[in-house]
């Protein structure tokens, strides 16, 4: 212990004595360890609790009741899956305040919970908002929803809106509010708020009227048995207490149930595992390179401790000290900084990120000092490094401040190349057995074997230089040499750059396989306004100079390119059919075979009684595997959405509005519309240029099918479309007419809600239906789980600034060589030239390494995730792709050296530095 | 040369008799130059002789003061205000020594410096022992022995060189200048 | 007379090999006695340094045997010679001699602290060491608010702090001026006076003549030795 009292206060006066090493090591430490702090706070803020979840849900109630049918229903205790026995009637009224306490225990309060969509007067036009009538006051709403400003509405002329709402309304207190159709009219009294989830609402006192669904609450909580009681009558419930103690499965009846077989099986690449291992990974490759970076300064230091009786021990002890030091007051700094910025940023992120309040503020103190006891012992065994070398260097060697061995060692890169290899195999064996253990292993080996070869790697660049002007020159050679410094300072930017990598492309291959997965009815951003709508007689056309005024309102309120009128197949006028529809199917010899089976099965069960059925229980573990295994089998279940008919009639001149497309493959598309063919999306369909036609007519229920073949081709580069193209040639051969049935408008990006409500607005003045009926293709709904994209952008920064303090702390080793260059009459261009080349050479080399491994990681990281999916039938989603996010890789590797060159370049005095006298 | 004129220095303080004379030139050299009584009185004649001082009238016991005269003050100030050149010093022994030992057959050259260096080392230890000694003597005396400290030490130098010199240099029997051309070289001590 | 503090016996060192082979000593015996300071002198690159490492233990030799206070070096483990150059030798370089992140009393303690002794008693003998060379006022100080005179001196204290009897010097007044060295081989010469044994190793002759015998080295080898003193009487028969 009492060479501890002695180590710990050298540790200290160093500290003190080199302030600035001491705060770019207590930086590089700090900077992982404040950016997942940032993280962790901001996750544990917004965590929802079991608890907190139903409170979103059901307020302050102990039930949530709804009253759908007359007969009995069934549902599991999380209301996951619901539905009635075939046959069991709908209630044909909703259920009043009376009747529902007949059901329900006695003592029992019930406060109606009316929700429904209101048609406003926004700021922009017209627009839906979610509206639910309540009293603000009770307290039985609590927390579900708070009044923020103002005063609850009462009476029939007041309201209360949401912060959104009355942003969407431009509205405030005070201000006058109306429906769409000018029927209503409020008076804005309050603000309100639903603290789990910022919508634009309206929020209109309570009204006794009878509605589905009712908020209970009971004298003692309500049970499965009474849930299974309410259900009798055909009511849903949402308990409170059957949600927090969930009944065991055998009280659930299962048969009903369904459960997806997708769930639960373990047999999933556990990106959360990943995620802290990586980032647990880099932490570890930023505070471990902070001592190493330094350690030949310390070198003499400890020889001279070694003269005097010090043993390896003691110098170690020392090191060691130093990295308690400095890794304490790191660790310290970097929660403090990542809690105080996640705290201030909470606002931020409810308003635009999350679209919600936190659910309290919470530190995550067991992560926080999980993240900081990471740091610490990182950066103690990071230290104890230099400290070995030390205890074993000749004492003599560091005494006389002749540098070490520069040439690294063979076996050191032997070793590296090797773990890199063994890193790679582990993580793809481990992606292939979906075993996320084995991945992160992989992965991590791998990183550290780049680390152990960037020694070598740095030797091989700076005999590159031969050709370069002076400074790069120098540059490179001088990190070739002081490879002990470069190399940690390296493997910090790697490290740091790899793991923004990784998150990225993990990201944009999200993104990529959410936009596959995703039905488009149209291009993105394209709308649809139809001609049929619903007028006072039932269904009429709209008249041409309506029509006429359509188009203006779209080029007048929407970012609009084309407007195109789109035809559709219809029976002939002199046919006796009262319907003809066109289908093309997928060819005989493209067809799954697994899908029959499953529509087999379907029918199947559907003959048994069976009201729920989940498609992808329906194929045996073995079955799925097969079905994966054929070429045929391979699209995923698609969320069907068409806006338009399932075929239109185009020669042409829409298909790009209607399809996408880049322009080769339009071309040719154009051409066999032009040769009387057809185009259609789905390969599939298309054989040897030929697609088969079906045509059924329907005269009454009867229907007639009649077949043809015509040219085909399949527009496979644009939109998922799906629907087919015909061309008028094609037409005629069916024996079909083209019908005039709406117009599509192409835009130049998606709407925004303004331009909606202001285009909603000009159609209702055309025809009341038409708001009703247009349609906007606003793409992939799916959106990123929000803390990812905070991780990456956490992670981005804390590139940058690695990059900027490694290469610092490299440069600070090496400022006794610009003094002997400025010495020697170099001129400070020269020496500032020179020290932005090497703070060039080593984040540009970091980042070099930090693209491989993280592009490395991206790929082992997914194939991982798709071989988890791998035998399930039919495919949930699309496979991930390694999508590259190029701009944001591009950033990683110029912006990174960029910044930390700009940075050297920027620090290194142009005044000659007076060389620290060596004492010192 | 050195005495002549340093008892003529002597002299300006004031009328002294040679017993004065010679206890005041050792106290200030500190015994490393001993007179004998017959060398002051000779060189006192000498100056006397050459009219720079002049005896005064025999004292009770019978002691005769020596006076300085104003040519002898002259000739102190010339004294102390010229340098001193080598070539005013008399002929160096041990250069001329070795210079004659590389040209002499049977002579081991190395041994000589090696004996000489030997001496003047413990030569140069007993002198600063003495300095070590008595640390609290006056000034005069010590900047005498550090002037002899550093004569030596130049030796000692010079010794080093002449070996290094030798052994580098295998010298034909007919090199004999090597050693007197290091000696000058070497002769400014810091 | 007592047995040898520091004892060398046909020590050779041999840096490198083959081609590259270098011969830093050939062959040298060397014993030094309590009260003895032996200085060593030869020109740069004749094994000097290497005599003072091989005998802190810091270098081992090649061929030859190296005794501190009686006890083979060669046959001692690492932790061993730690704990001998904690306790036995106190080295003083050039330069780069205390620790700047500690004070004067706290260089001076370092070596008891490294072998455990309490901060408190350590720091109490170092402090006495200090007074002893007059630096008792500068306890406190760092070496950068100290002279490089001031430093070897708290060098020289933490030498011989505690235990310690060897003192090894090289060039300890290599950065010092003509005076302050002076001043600081004084304190040296004192120092083995009063019982310790030096060995000094300097260019300068005149540095040397501080020792009680002189070593001269060249090329790994002692060529000559200026023996013990005889009688100091009689200096000025020259």
């Amino acid at each position: 212990m009492r060479g501890w009292v002695t180590a710990l206060r050298i540790a200290r006066r160093e500290a003190r004595r080199h302030k600035g090493r001491s705060a770019l090591v207590v930086a590089l430490i700090a900077l992982p360890v404040f950016g997942l702090s940032f993280v962790a706070v901001a996750y544990d803020s917004f965590r929802l609790t079991d608890e907190a979840e139903i409170n979103r849900d059901i307020g302050a109630a102990d039930a949530q009741l709804s009253w759908r049918f007359q007969g009995s229903a069934n549902q599991t205790p999380d209301l996951r899956v619901q539905g009635a026995e075939p046959g069991t009637a709908p209630r044909e009224q909703p259920p009043t305040a009376a009747e529902v306490r007949e059901v329900v225990p006695p003592g029992s309060r019930v406060v109606p919970r009316r929700t429904e969509t209101l048609r406003m007067q926004t700021a922009a036009g017209h627009g839906d908002l979610h509206a639910e009538w309540l009293d603000l006051d009770d307290p039985i709403h609590r927390p579900r929803v708070v009044l923020r400003e103002g005063r609850s509405p009462v009476g029939d002329g007041e309201v209360a809106l949401t912060r959104r709402g009355a942003d969407r309304l431009g509205a405030g207190i005070g201000d006058e509010v109306a429906t769409a159709d000018g029927e209503q009219r409020w008076t804005v009294v309050g603000i309100a708020e639903y603290p789990y989830r910022f919508v634009a609402a309206v929020l209109l006192p309570a009204d006794r009227a009878a509605t589905e669904t009712w908020l209970v609450s009971t004298p003692e909580p309500v049970t499965w048995e009474q849930v299974r009681e309410l259900n009798e009558h055909g009511i849903f419930v949402r308990s409170r207490h059957v949600l927090l103690n969930p009944p065991p499965p055998s009280q659930v009846d299962a048969d009903d149930h369904v459960v997806w077989s997708g769930d639960d099986t373990g047999e999933t690449v556990a990106l959360g595992t990943l995620l802290v291992g990586m980032a647990m990974l880099e932490v570890v490759l930023l505070a471990g390179p902070a001592f190493a970076v330094s350690a030949r300064r310390r070198q003499r230091q400890l020889a001279l401790v070694a003269a005097q009786g010090g043993t390896p021990a003691h110098q170690r002890r020392i090191v060691l000290a130093d990295g308690i030091v400095l890794g304490a007051a790191g660790a310290v700094v970097g929660v403090a900084v990542g809690v105080a910025a996640a705290l201030a940023a909470v606002p931020l992120l409810e308003e635009h990120l999350m679209n919600r309040r936190i659910a309290a503020t919470r530190v995550f103190p067991l992560a926080l000092l999980g993240v900081a006891a990471l740091a610490v012992i990182t950066g103690l065994l990071a230290a104890v490094v230099p400290a070995v070398t030390a205890a074993r260097q000749q004492v003599v060697t560091a005494l006389s401040g002749r540098r070490g061995q520069v040439r690294s060692r063979r076996h050191w890169l032997a070793l590296g190349l090797v773990m890199a290899a063994v890193g790679v195999a582990i993580a793809v064996t481990g992606a292939r057995n979906v075993a996320t253990g084995m991945v992160l292993a992989g992965l991590i080996t791998g990183q550290l074997g780049l680390v152990l070869c960037t020694p070598s790697l740095v030797g091989l660049v700076a005999r590159l230089g031969r050709l370069l002007p002076l400074a790069p020159r120098m540059a490179l050679r001088d990190t070739g040499r002081s490879r002990a410094a470069a190399a940690p300072a390296i493997s910090a930017v790697m490290a740091a750059v790899a793991g923004t990598l990784t998150l990225g492309i993990y990201l944009a291959a999200s993104d990529q396989r959410s936009h596959d997965s995703h039905q488009t009815g149209l291009p993105v951003g394209h709308v649809w306004v139809p001609y049929g709508v619903w007028g006072d007689d039932g269904s009429e056309m709209l008249a041409p100079d309506q029509r006429e005024q359509v188009r203006a309102a779209l080029s007048g309120s929407l970012p609009v390119t084309a407007i195109h009128e789109v035809a559709v197949p219809a029976c002939p006028p002199e046919s006796d059919a009262d319907q003809c529809r066109m289908n093309v199917p997928v060819a005989e010899r493209h067809r799954c075979p697994a899908e029959d089976l499953q529509a087999e099965r379907v029918e199947a069960r559907r003959a048994s009684g069976a009201t729920a059925i989940a498609l992808d229980s329906l194929l045996t573990v073995e079955e799925q595997r097969a079905a994966r295994a054929d070429p045929r089998c391979r699209e995923p279940i698609r969320f069907w959405r068409t806006h338009l008919g399932s075929a239109v009639v185009d020669d042409g001149v829409a298909l790009a509005a209607l399809a996408g497309g880049d322009d080769a493959d339009l071309a040719a598309a154009r051409a066999t519309l032009a040769a009387g063919g057809v185009v259609v999306a789905d390969p599939r369909k298309v054989v040897n240029g030929r697609a088969t036609l079906e045509i059924t007519r329907y005269v009454g229920e009867r229907g007639h099918t009649r077949e043809i073949t015509a040219p085909a081709y399949a527009l496979t580069s644009g939109e998922n479309v799906p629907f087919v193209v015909l061309s008028t040639g094609a037409l005629d051969r069916v024996d079909l007419t083209a019908e005039r049935d709406g117009l599509v408008a192409a835009t130049t990006s998606i709407p925004t809600q303004a331009q909606e409500d202001a285009l909603r607005a000009g159609l209702s003045g055309i025809h009341p239906d038409l708001e009703h009926r247009f349609q906007i293709e606003r793409g992939t709904s799916d959106r990123q789980d929000p803390l990812l994209l905070v991780l990456t952008a956490v992670a981005g920064v804390v590139a940058l600034a690695a990059a900027g303090i490694a290469t610092g702390l490299a440069a600070a080793d090496r400022r006794g060589d610009l003094a002997t260059l400025g010495a020697v009459g170099a001129s400070p261009r020269v020496r500032r030239w020179l020290a932005t080349s090497q703070a060039g050479t080593i984040a540009g080399l970091g980042a070099l390494l930090g693209t491989a491994a993280g592009v490395g990681s991206a790929a082992a990281v997914l194939a991982g995730l798709n071989r988890a999916e791998a035998h399930v039938w039919p495919p949930p989603a699309p496979p991930y792709e390694l999508a590259i996010p190029w701009p944001a890789l591009v950033l990683l590797l110029v912006v990174v050296p960029v910044v930390a060159m700009a940075g050297a370049g920027l620090l290194t005095r142009s005044r000659l530095p007076a060389e620290r006298r060596r004492l010192g | 040369m050195s005495i002549r004129h340093g008892l003529l220095a002597l002299l300006t303080a004031g009328p002294r008799y040679g017993y004065q004379l010679r206890a005041a030139f050792e106290e200030s050299t500190g015994a490393t130059w001993p007179l004998n009584i017959g060398q002051v009185y000779t060189t006192l004649s000498r100056l006397e002789r050459d009219g720079l001082v002049r005896p005064l009238p025999e004292e009770d016991g019978g002691q005769r003061p020596y006076e300085i005269t104003d040519a002898g003050r002259a000739e102190v100030e010339r004294w102390f205000a010229t340098a001193v050149t080598r070539t005013d010093r008399p002929r160096d022994e041990l250069v001329i020594k070795l210079a004659i030992a590389l040209t002499t057959p049977g002579v081991d050259v190395r041994t000589v410096v090696q004996t000489q260096r030997t001496a003047t080392m413990r030569t140069l230890q007993e002198l600063t022992r003495l300095k070590a000694g008595d640390a609290a003597s006056d000034l005069s005396w010590r900047l005498v022995l550090d002037a002899m400290i550093f004569q030596a030490e130049a030796e000692v130098r010079w010794l080093d060189h002449c070996e290094a010199s030798l052994t580098r240099h295998r010298p034909s029997p007919a090199a004999p200048e090597v050693a007197p051309a290091g000696h000058s070289e070497e002769a400014d001590v810091s | 007379m007592n047995i040898p503090v520091l004892e060398l016996r046909e020590v050779r060192r041999v840096h490198g090999s083959g081609p590259t082979e270098v011969h830093a000593l050939r062959g040298v015996s060397l014993a030094v006695s309590p009260g003895e300071l032996v200085g060593i002198m030869g020109p740069s690159g004749s094994g000097k340094s290497t005599l003072l490492n091989l005998a802190g233990g810091l270098d081992a030799p090649t061929t030859g045997e190296v005794y501190v206070e009686g006890e083979h070096l060669g046959s001692m483990s690492r932790k061993r010679l730690a704990a001998l150059r904690r306790r036995s030798v106190g080295y003083v370089f050039q330069d780069l001699n205390l620790l700047p992140s500690l004070t004067a009393a706290e260089n001076g303690a370092l070596p008891l602290e490294l072998d455990g002794m309490s901060v408190r008693r350590a720091r109490r003998a170092a402090l006495a060491a200090l007074s002893e060379m007059d630096m008792a006022d500068h306890a406190g100080r760092f070496p950068d608010e100290m002279s490089g005179g001031q430093q070897q001196r708290v060098a020289i204290a933490r030498a011989l702090i505690g235990e310690r009897r060897l003192v090894l010097a090289d060039e300890p007044t290599g950065a010092l001026d003509t005076r302050t060295g002076e001043a600081v081989l004084r304190l040296l010469r004192a120092r083995v006076d009063a019982g310790a044994a030096g060995v000094l190793v300097t260019h300068e002759a005149r540095h040397a003549a501080w020792a009680d015998r002189v070593i001269f080295l060249r090329d790994g080898e002692i060529v000559d030795t200026s023996g013990p003193l005889a009688t100091a009487d009689d200096l000025l028969v020259r």
